[in-house]
């Protein structure tokens, strides 16, 4: 055990010493370093690149959940409905097959339209709920996601119905369109990253610790003088308005939206990743998704069929070609078991999040 | 007849989303935490019918041998969710009684996740038909007339019910039920072995809900291994309309839930301009599950419901 | 600290009460907790509140700090109106609590508790609290259409905060440092310095409870309600926590309103003591007239206890 840690160890004291000399989050900068030259390495082919592009609007979509369920606690079942959103909200503006509107929107103008839109939804959402805690919240925004999905159905003359909205533009500007899939890898790994920054900070805020006070103890946290209303709104405006944007991304990737990508299926997605990976942690979500939505897909490679056919040598290597797909078309129900397994075993999550450790000023030694 | 039909309609929907609803009262009275799983509970429950009666002949079983295949159908329904309600409780539940409240929630959507998905997985995601086994035709009077299967499954369902009411209010099981679910920590000091009650309350609960999966399974045959989340969700809807924690207002939350997702539905189709397909019905159930909440949190029965943090 | 508005000094040279409590009556389905009760709190004193277990004390700091809404009654802290106000209202207008069970953010750090406390006094100067907002309110829909025209007002706010908190300019760094710095200073007001980054549910029982305090004093009160911070603690422990209270009055100016069982601790550290009993206030008086006052002495003798007899006198449970 001991051994095995040491050079982790030593790796966080060096990244630690080279934070302090140069005040850059060296670590993440690190990280994000790494994760954008993904797309250089000689093996990641383009069926990777795509598994990472959805890997990446999960962990968007993770990091907006994170922020409503891991900080403030609020157990929110129908996150899908932001989601489908931002990606309706896109596809609407901007698809030629829109029956309502032809406006052609660009897609990074339609980023701040979203982002509003998502928060407006949110707060919506947040003023219905607001009186209600714990269980009865879960089921009113399961019911939530259920609504919106019935409404993209049978709202046709705004949403197309079953058949959807398509030929949505891709995202262009001025001249130049995003198109192959390293591009849109960045883009996401970017996003990803400024997102994932601007969470950490909002948490190390005052309105972070406001979150987490509600979480721990609604009423005491009201008696401190934290309002609880502002705050709960804020964090669904939070979690809605980056969910909308994972939606934009999505409209603008596959350019086709139509109401059976947004049914509950997504937000238990969101919800495992975040409660498995960790409630309140940032790597929690990027590792959840990895695990949860990278691992089931990476398993239907015809060379990880191979490769699970070694581990497995007694089963005939005939039978073995649809392992993987087997295995992934369970995923529920190992989301399920881990989602009961975290919660009795390891509450915190696979990968929990460090706590922010204060730095004090100096003159408290001093003056003691 | 057909405003007639509907009420029928609505009764015989509403019976089944009462038994199930039950279970969720019975649970959330002793422990304040909504059984995420107990749809899955009654699915299951729809499952056990099932095989009982393809292992007794299938569509062949007709005559006396119907009366013992039905009876045996539904027990082995009820021990099979009751058995699953305590391996569930086991497994998911006890040891999070303690633990900050969204730890048991979480959980309990896990294990709904996973029985969901193995049922999925088990029956290849193709839906089982239940054999039809039971006579088709109709008792009435005159213009009025409700088909056999309606009339048997409003019927047993309200045997049930009363045998519930006789059993929570007559037995010592039953007193310690309301003992438990009144004041955990005196009960136990009363000698109540609380462990035990709760156990027993999740078997109660579970059986309602496994019988009702067969009544729906003879009502409508297909039964799948999402079959138990809509009706979950509702029947839940349905004792919170009835005040959850309270019995009798399951039970007419049930009844209330099923008339306004069919009659209410027909009702707002009269109006002008208005016209709500099928699909409609989950909307009027979530929206009078958003309305109940926010404007009468204690349910039209308001029993009084302790506000904990 | 806002002590600005201390003491008011009316004609007769009486000062105007900090906490003053008229007519306060509070009913539960049924059942009377608290009956016309009527109470003043002198600023600058230590003020005492006994009576036997259910006498309506821990109620009487709900139905103040806002976590009921009184039935009837009028509750005024230095002239202000609090009854009514929303519960974050009342701690921003100066009226903070502990609680008999401790209740901290037990997965927070130290530091971030007491963080928490001082909420609503971080970047207080960004105008972000008026004082027209903070209106006696009776009705709950009306209040909801009172608080319409502030819509505008709170999205701007809203958008302001996150912005703040992402882009972090300057002036909000500066009140954070400031804000750690105070809460570091208050931690180590009540000895828990050095435990910052302790989470607060590793904390041993009597620093949780000190912890309590710290936060309390972080939202800067000017009364502070708390309810037994002796309990459970062995006499060396009550005797440091007493010393506290009093320290918390003479440095920080703290008006203190207390509720405590051990009556050694009642006597020794209360000027001033009123004894509820069944809901209503049936003295009220310096320790050595509680002590002689024929109603409380039979209230406790109900309970076979004597008033600050016993080194450590708890009352005990009436049947």
């Amino acid at each position: 055990m001991e051994r095995t840690r040491a050079p982790f160890a030593a790796l966080r004291e060096a990244l630690h010493a080279a934070e302090e000399r140069t005040r850059l989050p060296v670590a993440r900068l690190l990280l994000l370093v790494l994760l954008l030259s993904v797309p250089l390495w000689p093996m990641v082919d383009s069926r990777w690149l795509r598994i990472l592009v959805l890997v990446g609007i999960f962990v968007v979509l993770g990091l907006g959940l994170n922020i409503v369920v891991g900080y403030a606690g609020l157990l929110d079942l129908g996150f899908v409905a932001f989601f489908a959103t931002g990606a309706y909200t896109y596809a609407i503006l901007a698809s030629p097959a829109s029956p309502a509107l032809q406006a052609d929107l660009n897609w990074w103008l339609a980023i701040p339209v979203v982002l509003a839109l998502g928060a407006a939804v949110g707060v919506m959402l947040g003023l219905f709920v607001l009186p209600l805690r714990g269980d009865y919240l879960a089921i009113v925004t399961l019911g939530f996601g259920e609504i919106i999905r019935i409404l993209l159905l049978n709202v046709r003359g705004l949403t197309n119905g079953a058949q959807g909205l398509f030929n949505i533009p891709r995202p262009e500007l001025g001249g130049w369109v995003l198109r192959s899939l390293d591009q849109w890898y960045w883009l996401l790994v970017l996003s990803a990253f400024l997102i994932a920054t601007a969470v950490g900070r909002m948490r190390a805020s005052r309105m972070g610790r406001a979150w987490e006070a509600i979480r721990e103890d609604e009423d005491v946290a009201a008696g401190m003088g934290v309002n609880t209303v502002k705050y709960k709104l804020m964090a669904f405006a939070m979690g809605a308005s980056i969910g909308s944007f994972g939606g934009l991304v999505f409209a603008g990737f596959f350019q086709f939206v139509n109401p059976s990508s947004f049914t509950l299926a997504v937000s238990i997605n969101v919800l495992s990743i975040v409660v498995i990976g960790g409630m309140g942690s940032t790597p929690g979500v990027l590792f959840g998704a990895l695990i949860l939505i990278g691992l089931p897909e990476v398993m239907q490679f015809s060379e990880t069929e191979r490769l699970l056919s070694v581990i497995n040598p007694a089963v005939p290597f005939a039978d073995t070609t649809d392992w993987g797909r087997q295995v992934a078309s369970a995923r529920f129900i190992v989301f399920g078991v881990l989602l009961v397994a975290v919660m009795a075993l390891r509450p915190e999550g696979l990968f929990p999040a460090r706590r922010p450790q204060a730095r004090l000023p100096e003159r408290h030694e001093s003056t003691a | 007849m057909f405003w007639f039909d509907q009420f029928v309609n609505g009764l015989t929907v509403g019976s089944v989303y009462a038994l199930i609803a039950l279970g969720y009262t019975l649970v959330y009275g002793i422990l304040q935490m909504i059984n995420f799983a107990h749809g899955e509970i009654f699915m299951i429950g729809a499952f056990a019918g099932w095989a009982v009666l393809l292992l007794l002949g299938g569509s062949a079983i007709a005559g006396p041998m119907l009366i013992v295949a039905l009876l045996a159908a539904m027990i082995a329904a009820a021990l099979a969710s009751s058995f699953s309600a305590v391996v569930i409780e086991r497994v998911a539940y006890r040891r999070l009684r303690n633990a900050p409240r969204l730890a048991p929630l979480i959980s309990a959507i896990g294990v709904s996740i996973a029985l969901q998905n193995v049922a999925l997985k088990l029956t290849g995601g193709r839906d089982r038909v239940y054999p039809r086994v039971f006579p088709t035709g109709e008792v009435g009077l005159g213009d009025f007339s409700v088909g056999y299967i309606q009339a048997f499954l409003i019927g047993s369902s309200v045997v049930m019910m009363v045998g519930l009411i006789v059993f929570i209010q007559r037995t010592r099981t039953g007193r310690a039920m309301r003992a438990v679910s009144e004041d955990r920590a005196t009960a136990s000091l009363m000698g109540v072995d609380v462990d035990r009650t709760i156990v027993t309350t999740f078997i109660v609960g579970a059986a309602l809900a496994g019988v009702a999966g067969v009544l729906q399974g003879l009502w409508i045959p297909n039964i799948r291994g999402t079959m138990g989340f809509l009706p979950g969700i509702k029947a839940f809807t349905a004792a919170v309309v009835g005040g959850i924690g309270s019995v009798p207002g399951a039970m007419a939350g049930g009844y209330f839930l099923g008339l306004s997702e069919t009659v209410g539905r027909e009702l707002l189709n009269e109006l002008p301009g208005v016209s709500l397909p099928n699909e409609w019905r989950d909307v009027i159930a979530f929206s009078l599950l958003v309305i109940v909440l926010i404007v009468r949190p204690t349910g039209i029965f308001g029993e009084r419901v302790s506000k904990r943090a | 600290m806002t002590l600005a508005t201390v003491a008011a000094t009316t004609a007769d040279g009486e000062a105007t009460p900090r906490l003053a409590v008229r007519g306060l009556t509070m009913r539960f389905e049924g059942l009377v907790a608290l009956d016309d009760v009527e109470l003043d709190v002198a600023p600058g004193a230590i003020h005492g509140l006994i009576g036997p277990n259910g006498a309506g004390k821990t109620t009487l700091f709900n139905v103040v700090s806002g976590y009921y809404r009184p039935t009837a009654g009028m509750i005024t802290l230095d002239d202000q109106r609090i009854d009514g106000l929303y519960r974050h209202e009342i701690a921003e207008s100066g009226v903070s609590r502990t609680f008999q069970n401790i209740r901290l953010f037990s997965a927070m750090t130290v530091l971030e508790n007491v963080l928490v406390g001082h909420h609503a006094r971080i970047g207080a100067r960004s105008g972000e609290r008026r004082a027209d907002a903070r209106r006696h309110r009776t009705n709950r829909v009306l209040s909801a259409i009172q608080l319409l025209p502030g819509v505008p007002a709170a999205l701007t706010h809203g958008v302001l905060e996150v912005a703040g908190a992402i882009i972090r300019p300057p002036a909000v760094r500066a009140a954070e440092s400031e804000a750690v710095a105070r809460c570091a200073e208050l931690l180590r007001f009540v000895g828990l310095s050095g435990r910052e980054n302790v989470l607060a549910r590793n904390l041993p029982y009597g620093d949780q409870r000190r912890l309590e305090l710290a936060r309390a004093l972080a939202t800067e009160p000017r009364l502070l309600l708390l309810d037994e911070p002796t309990a459970g603690m062995n006499p060396a422990e009550s005797a440091a926590v007493v010393q506290l209270v009093r320290r918390m009055r003479d440095e920080l100016g703290v008006t203190v309103l207390l509720i405590e069982h051990a009556m050694s601790v009642v006597m020794g550290v209360c000027e001033r003591i009123t004894v509820l009993d069944y809901g209503r206030k049936i003295a009220e008086g310096a320790p050595r007239e509680i002590q002689r006052d024929a109603a409380v002495i039979e209230a406790y003798l109900g309970s076979g206890t004597p008033v600050g007899g016993e080194e450590d006198g708890h009352a005990a449970p009436r049947a």
